[in-house]
């Protein structure tokens, strides 16, 4: 039996998934554009390239995490053969149920004092 | 941008289209133009800000990414298809295996015409429009050649663990002439040793004149800790290239020089890489195996 579709049931998203939803949050890009925007997301850590992009983006497609837009943004600007893609609402729900994880994981390791930063905002309050 | 860098692109581009093909058709259907686009892009960005250098990192990252991601797209094919791929290359590989230990120099030379043909071919259908085609044939050389390593690896290594030792004077045959050796001689050649093998190569065929096939073939002497000793550099590589008449042996002697240091040692005998023989399923191994038959001199 398969399970129905809920953002729950897709997390965790893999770092690439995430930060491609992450991209499209703010609206429909191609492919090159998404790959710049992660890239400038993760101050370089994640570079997607041309294989890496296309196999998630074809496998988001298949979840129904993001679909083909038809139309173009704005196409005096851009090159016709390129292929826009927007945020589905189960993309967005998964995005944002993604979020809530992660940020409850950081929570949690600032709780054990994991970063740095609590290690010295500790210190001071001791002393 | 200088006619020089739009150049390198378009002939990047030309390879990345080539790389491309290795991905499921599905995929390519889907995506090969967009992914032309964007290398495109990405490589025309990179050579902009870092130069005709920057293009080298670049291209790394795009080959692994490549590479990567054609497996995980292979591998991601449905049941169906994996299962149908399954049962053609297991076909291919039965009817291959029966061919190559039956008559192993037929397959080779029938495979090289193949791959010749295929080289011609691939170009003239990729720019006759043909892409579909192109990638097929791609895909089934592929294929091939894969399980004729595949197979050659194998036999090589299961012909390698069977066969014995054999001592002085023990004769080893092949279809043309047995061989063995029937002295040893050894001299001090300070600070090595010198071995003389005295050896015989005996014709099987008792009507007509054979060849032995030792064009290429390395005849050398190794030790226990795996050291080669090769023919000296002004006798004949190939002493084994010799044509036995009918009934008759042929005899000759070759001399080793050999570190004084070695306690056990061997001959045995190896065709050099890329001559036909060494392409022969039994002969050819994608990993290293043990020496080919061995006959122990010391």
């Amino acid at each position: 039996m398969t399970r129905p579709k809920t953002p729950h049931n897709l997390l965790p998203l893999t770092p690439a998934v995430f930060h491609i939803l992450l991209a499209l949050a703010e609206g429909e890009r191609h492919g090159y554009a998404i790959m710049r925007e992660v890239a400038a997301d993760t101050a370089g850590d994640l570079q997607l390239g041309p294989g890496t992009l296309y196999g998630c983006l074809k496998r988001m497609v298949s979840a129904h995490l993001v679909e083909e837009s038809d139309e173009r943004p704005d196409p005096a600007l851009d090159d016709e053969r390129r292929r826009y893609y927007r945020i589905t609402d189960l993309g967005a729900s998964a995005l944002r149920a993604e979020g809530e994880r992660l940020a409850r994981a950081v929570a949690a390791a600032r709780a054990k004092r994991l970063f740095a930063r609590n290690t010295v905002a500790a210190a001071r309050t001791r002393h | 941008m200088l006619p020089s860098e739009e150049r390198t692109l378009r002939w990047l581009c030309r390879i990345y289209s080539v790389m491309l093909l290795t991905y499921p058709t599905a995929f390519l259907r889907d995506y090969r133009r967009e992914m032309l686009v964007m290398f495109r892009t990405q490589a025309r960005d990179v050579m902009r800000h870092e130069g005709g250098w920057g293009l080298l990192p670049f291209m790394m990252c795009v080959t692994w990414d490549w590479l990567r991601t054609t497996l995980q797209e292979r591998t991601d094919m449905t049941s169906r298809t994996r299962a149908t791929a399954l049962a053609v290359m297991g076909a291919i590989t039965s009817v291959l295996l029966l061919f190559m230990i039956v008559m192993g120099g037929l397959v080779l030379l029938l495979s090289l015409v193949a791959s010749a043909v295929t080289v011609f071919a691939l170009p003239l259908l990729w720019l006759t429009g043909k892409h579909r085609r192109a990638r097929q044939l791609l895909a089934a050389s592929g294929i091939y050649v894969a399980i004729y390593l595949a197979i050659s690896t194998g036999i090589t290594l299961a012909g390698a663990v069977r066969e014995p030792n054999l001592a002085i004077g023990e004769e080893v045959c092949a279809d043309s002439g047995c061989f063995a050796v029937d002295k040893v001689e050894t001299a001090s050649a300070a600070p090595n040793t010198s071995y003389t093998l005295y050896w015989h190569l005996s014709s099987r065929d008792k009507q007509l004149a054979t060849h032995f096939p030792g064009k290429g073939l390395e005849l050398y002497m190794f030790d226990e800790r795996g050291r080669k000793f090769v023919l000296p550099d002004n006798v004949n590589p190939n002493p084994l290239d010799v044509t036995l008449p009918p009934g008759e042996t042929v005899r000759q002697r070759v001399t080793f020089i050999v570190a004084p240091d070695a306690r056990q040692l061997f001959l045995t005998a190896k065709y050099r890489p890329f001559t036909f023989q060494s392409l022969l399923p039994g002969e050819l191994s994608l990993v290293p195996h043990r020496h080919a038959r061995m006959i122990r001199i010391q």
